[in-house]
């Protein structure tokens, strides 16, 4: 089975003013189909940076990404949104919901674009909002819910869209320690109910324990595959 | 949909500032339309008192006569005028056909002799209204209804030698209603004749360089002083000014088949006056328009400005969750106009209630350039300029928001992301 994100020899590099910053040292990784993946590292170490890669978010100023077969920099602004919308689900640390809108519409909003009633829009994020156990929360805004309860409209947001990979920067972060274990055991039941593939970051050493695999990073280089 | 959801959720979500912004449109809008409906009453007015008191709608003359007549009057007499007046009577529009015969001459009350400008009018025909008479037509009829008698009586077709002068020439000799006087003019055929008048009242009209001279008298008196059975123009009164264009039309093609050597001017052709106030008017319009344009696309570039950098983040989350840099670029244009057509709706609302109010109590008006009489401006609700406004407010709410919407589009997607 091919492999659905190939990383190879990776380097990212920011420049603040005439400062040249490594982010990252030329990464090599691969990821399976249905794996569900822990990059960790201290603070710094590059991994928001190599999710981002992998996320079609930034372009490696050396190297290759491939997602699904397709390397991301060939694709132009617009081709690697559509990858985004349709492969790539997101979750954030800082949950990012859309204050505005309630959390049935949150989770309708990956949908928008796609040619589909809206009634069947609707009934996707409904089912999604309910596979996280949060049906009665539909009209809730996000400051209405909690912070586990906004990581799981996240979540149901990621999964409405049915990708291929779900990439979650640090989604325990900001939760205490059982919240963030919960949002943890849900991502993992996905990861086996549905296949979704999941690459998440993580300091938390229990949190990291729940991955199948765990590839630690340091300044910006894999250190060992665990 | 959600994406309209979205920018019209997001325009609410502060709302002191959105308020601020639609105030600034609506208020933006208001001073539109009173300003608009101000400047058309008075143009309005100008227009109306100009052709009741002065031109009528249409002046007909014989052929020649508005280009060469001033120096030689009576070269271009209309001898018959009865067959001309039942002509132009049947043309649909026209309410009366008046016959004027105007002259030089002198006025003299024995002691203080001037020169006048006399005009021999139909006084069956010729509105005039008493400065009593108010009930009538409201507060504004002095301004509407022709010359206005300041005091004693209007010309009276049973008084031939009746005879009523300018406010400014009145006073100039001095005379009163009930005064004798001598009139003096040339004949037409060159010799001089004198008749004795006596004053029945004293007028004046927007005109104060009219007022300064004039003398006004009956026709057939008129005729008899210079000795012609000629006049020598015809003032048309229509239903309705807007007929103008059409009626001189019809006139111009019916003198061509009658092969009558005729010629037919309009009211804004004998008003030299009404054309420059006019231009001036909406020039100052402009400029208003124009300030007020600027004040709108600062308040809403402040205000997409501020939404774009304060929601970086939200911009960087839903590019990451695949809307493209248009889709972004949409939903804040979107904004930019939900703001723009709200601000217009209320422009709208605003503007007429606050200059129905002003029209209902009216503004008080110093007289105009050249005329003597203050009066009372009523300001009225101009739909084109309703549809103007509001077209204004929502243009330029999109003007406004292009350039934070562009920013917005093209933000970088883990700068926004990472943006606290
Ligand atoms: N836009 C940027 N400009 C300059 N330097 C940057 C930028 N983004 C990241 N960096 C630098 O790249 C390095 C890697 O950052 P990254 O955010 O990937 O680390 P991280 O492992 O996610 O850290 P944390 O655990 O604190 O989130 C850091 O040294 C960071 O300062
Ligand atoms: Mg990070």
């Amino acid at each position: 089975m091919t492999p659905l994100v190939e990383v190879a020899q990776a380097a990212k590099e920011y420049w603040l003013g005439k400062v040249r910053v490594p982010a990252l040292k030329g990464v090599d990784l691969v990821v399976k189909r249905g794996e569900f993946l822990a990059i960790a590292g201290p603070s710094g170490s590059g991994k928001t940076t190599l999710l981002n890669l992998i996320g079609c978010i930034e372009m490696p100023t050396s190297g290759t990404v491939r997602i699904d077969q397709v390397d991301i920099a060939t694709r132009s602004s617009d081709e690697l949104a559509v990858i985004r919308a349709v492969k790539l689900g997101f979750i954030f640390q800082n949950f990012n919901l859309l204050p505005v809108l309630t959390a049935l519409e949150n989770v309708e909003y990956p949908l928008a674009t796609r040619d589909i009633s809206s009634r069947e829009r609707r009934r996707h994020a409904q089912e999604a909002l309910a596979s996280v156990g949060l049906a009665t929360f539909e009209r809730h805004k996000p400051l209405e819910l909690s912070g586990g309860q906004r990581q799981r409209v996240a979540i149901a947001r990621a999964i409405v869209t049915q990708p291929l990979i779900i990439l979650a920067d640090e989604p325990t972060a900001n939760l205490d320690h059982k919240t963030g274990q919960d949002i943890l055991a849900l991502m993992k039941s996905i990861n086996q109910q549905r296949g979704t593939t999941f690459i998440f970051s993580t300091h938390d050493q229990k949190v990291m324990q729940m991955a199948n695999r765990i590839v630690m990073l340091s300044d910006g280089q894999l250190a060992r595959a665990a | 949909m959600i994406t309209l959801r979205l920018a019209i959720r997001n325009v609410f979500r502060h709302r002191t500032r959105s308020v601020i912004t639609l105030a600034a449109i609506a208020f933006g809008c208001t001073a539109i339309i009173f300003v608009g409906g101000f400047f058309e009453d008075i143009l309005y007015r100008m227009q109306e008192s100009y052709i009741k008191a002065h031109t009528g709608h249409l002046q007909i003359y014989t052929r020649g006569f508005f280009d060469k007549g001033s120096a030689r009057p009576f070269s271009y007499l209309i001898d018959h005028p009865d067959d001309i007046i039942a002509l132009v009577k049947k043309v649909p529009g026209v309410v009366s056909v008046a016959r004027r015969l105007q002259f030089s001459g002198l006025l003299s009350t024995g002691e203080n002799t001037v020169s006048c400008f006399g005009q021999g009018v139909e006084p069956d025909y010729e509105p005039s209204v008493r400065l009593t008479d108010r009930s009538a037509a409201g507060r504004n009829v002095a301004l509407l209804g022709g010359a206005i008698i300041e005091s004693g009586e209007p010309l009276n077709a049973n008084e031939p030698y009746h005879i009523i002068l300018g406010r400014g020439l009145a006073k100039g000799i001095d005379a009163k209603p009930g005064d004798g006087l001598i009139l003096v003019s040339h004949t037409i055929a060159g010799s001089i004749n004198a008749i004795d008048a006596t004053v029945a009242g004293i007028f004046y009209t927007t005109s104060k360089a009219f007022d300064d001279y004039a003398v006004r008298l009956p026709l057939g008196t008129t005729q008899q002083l210079l000795q012609t059975e000629s006049v020598q123009s015809l003032v048309v009164m229509l239903r309705r000014t807007s007929d103008t264009d059409r009626v001189k039309l019809t006139l111009r093609e019916l003198f061509v088949q009658r092969h009558l050597s005729l010629e037919v001017k309009a009211w804004q052709e004998l008003n030299d006056e009404y054309g420059k106030s006019k231009a001036f008017l909406w020039r100052m319009f402009l400029i208003l328009k124009a300030v007020v344009a600027t004040i709108v696309i600062l308040s809403i570039y402040n205000t997409m400005n501020m939404a774009v950098v304060e929601r970086t983040s939200e911009i960087g989350t839903i590019m990451a969750l695949g809307t493209t840099r248009q889709g972004v670029w949409q939903l804040f244009l979107l904004e930019g106009a939900t703001l723009g057509l709200i601000g217009g709706c209320l422009g709208i609302a605003i503007g007429t209630a606050i200059t129905l109010l002003i029209r209902h109590v009216g503004i008080p008006m110093p007289p105009p350039p050249g005329a003597s009489m203050s009066w009372i401006s009523e300001p009225v609700i101009v739909p084109s300029v309703l549809v103007f406004s509001f077209v204004l407010s929502l243009i330029t709410s999109l003007i406004s928001s292009f350039f934070p919407a562009y920013q917005a589009s093209r933000l970088s997607v883990a700068d926004a992301l990472r943006h606290a």
